[in-house]
């Protein structure tokens, strides 16, 4: 029995860097709409509110809206920090002898997680976006027997936000491999790949957009809504690319000694170690514009955590070979025979 | 590189499966685009159209273009898709593993081993048991890794999936 992990109160520092920090609020408050609304009260009838919506809307917006926006950020962080604290407090993560795993959780130390060696099929070092800004990441076992979709994603969590150096320390001691897997310098992928991803960030953002405000613009002869769009292709068109192109650099592959290595995402980062044994099934996907730019989607399915983990716009030449010597054995047959 | 079929000679060596989809799964596929969502998107039209026409001519300017604009989509998909479908749609069970190949935009090959395979069922929907086809399931341990077989003829079903339960247990 080894101890990788316990509690330490410095975590606290990664809690906030996420975007629930705004989403929660916002949930939150969804949730207080809706009772007020099922016990028949009517917000804007209350004195105070209705002063307060008058202030908002008074003639300093300027100030109001940025004093909103930092108090909805203080309420949220205060959500996250007191979320960490009740879910994480006297957190203590266990590999067993036989290679299982323990964590244990929660204010009463009670709530525990066990997972069999038989279970565990990989490791996923998960960096979103602003936890990644921040330097953290959270690591997550692969593994089956969890309960459903979501219960696994809840239960398999082994390390809440750390240091990255911690979470990969983690990541190594979860395998039981000593040095860890190495994970830099992972193969990266063809350059159609960055292009697929520029037009799928400008296909999707910008357009649409663009093209809803300068028809409504035109149709309706308001010329504010053709500036609207200009200024919505100027604003969000950087950003796009900035994030494709951080995607296509997230993009890699590798076999490292006895497990796969997959890297993809932008919002969220994810770095999966696969045991190589535990893949059933290898699946190739592809669309008419995949073909073309000659990648391919390939998906490795493990028994366990998301069941299948993606090797996003490969390329498509190098596929089938790859998927044979990452798991031998299960696509040879359906080969071509080229030696002979 | 395999003849005749460019759709699957792009994955490196990966060649198609052996067992092609026969015309009675094409047939099956037509029918089944027309009366999910040909039919129905030509009937919601001619609903709005015909009346438009002979009551509110006047309407009828900005209703047919947002009208074609709906039925174009529903229309490809009924003329191409079943086509596509058949072209992309093959299967073969090898000795140790089981190879599927379908869809009409998104083409998905996935190669199961078989040692994982749990359970093989045969399946008949209502407008497949009236072209004589069936549908194969394999589950396994992983929903990555489970496979539908749809189109195969019944007695070749039969077979397909004995083969496979017999691959499983060897």
């Amino acid at each position: 029995m080894t101890v990788l992990a316990t509690a330490d109160i410095r975590r606290l520092r990664y809690a906030p860097l996420t975007f629930w920090v705004w989403g929660g609020v916002l949930i939150a408050a969804g949730t207080v709409w809706k009772i007020l609304k099922a016990t028949g009260v009517k917000p804007w009838r209350l004195g105070f509110v209705r002063r307060l919506a008058e202030a908002f809307g008074g003639d300093a917006l300027w100030v109001s809206v940025p004093l909103a926006l930092a108090a909805m950020t203080a309420l949220g962080v205060a959500g996250a920090l007191g979320l960490h604290a009740l879910t994480w407090s006297r957190y203590r993560l266990e590999r067993t002898a036989e290679g299982g795993l323990t964590v244990r959780r929660g204010l009463s130390g009670k709530d525990a997680v066990s997972i069999a060696p038989d279970q565990l099929c990989g490791v996923a070092l998960r960096e979103p976006l602003l936890l990644r800004a921040g330097g953290g990441a959270s690591v997550r076992a692969v593994a089956g027997g969890l309960g459903n979709r979501d219960q696994n994603r809840t239960r398999s969590v082994v390390l809440p936000p750390s240091p990255k150096a911690e979470a990969e320390r983690v990541c190594a001691g979860v395998l039981g491999e000593g040095e860890g897997v190495d994970v830099a310098g992972l193969r990266g992928h063809p350059r159609a790949g960055l292009r697929r991803r520029v037009v799928a960030a400008l296909g999707w953002w910008v357009l649409p957009v663009v093209v809803v405000l300068a028809v409504l613009g035109w149709l309706l002869a308001l010329p504010v809504l053709l500036a609207c769009a200009a200024g919505w292709a100027l604003a969000v068109t950087p950003v796009a690319l900035i994030l494709a192109r951080d995607a296509y650099r997230g993009l890699g592959h590798a076999v490292r000694g006895r497990y796969l290595v997959v890297r993809s995402g932008t919002f969220g980062r994810e770095t999966v170690t696969l045991a190589r044994n535990a893949v059933q099934a290898w699946t190739f996907t592809d669309t008419p514009f995949a073909l073309r730019a000659g990648v391919v989607t390939l998906t490795a399915a493990v028994p366990g955590g998301e069941d299948g983990y993606r090797i996003r716009d490969m390329s498509a030449a190098e596929a089938a070979e790859f998927a044979e010597y990452a798991a031998p054995g299960i696509v040879r047959e359906f080969l071509i025979d080229t030696d002979a | 590189m395999v003849a005749g079929n460019p759709h699957h000679s792009q994955i490196g060596r990966l060649r198609p499966p052996r067992h092609r989809a026969g015309p009675r799964a094409r047939r099956w596929w037509t029918a089944r685009a027309w009366l999910a969502v040909g039919g129905p998107a030509l009937l919601v039209s001619g609903a709005l159209l015909a009346p438009s026409a002979l009551f509110f001519p006047g309407a009828l300017f900005w209703l047919a273009p947002l009208t074609a604009a709906a039925l174009a989509p529903a229309l490809g998909y009924a003329l191409l898709a079943p086509a596509r479908r058949c072209r992309t749609h093959a299967w073969e069970v090898g000795e140790s593993a089981v190879y599927a190949a379908s869809g009409w935009y998104w083409r998905r090959r996935r190669i199961v081993a078989l040692a994982g395979v749990r359970d093989v069922a045969v399946r008949r929907g209502p407008l497949q048991r009236l072209y004589g086809l069936a549908t194969v399931t394999v589950t396994t341990g992983s929903t990555a890794a489970d496979l539908r077989i749809a189109g195969v003829p019944e007695a070749e079903a039969r077979t397909l999936a004995e083969r496979i339960r017999t691959g499983v247990a060897a």
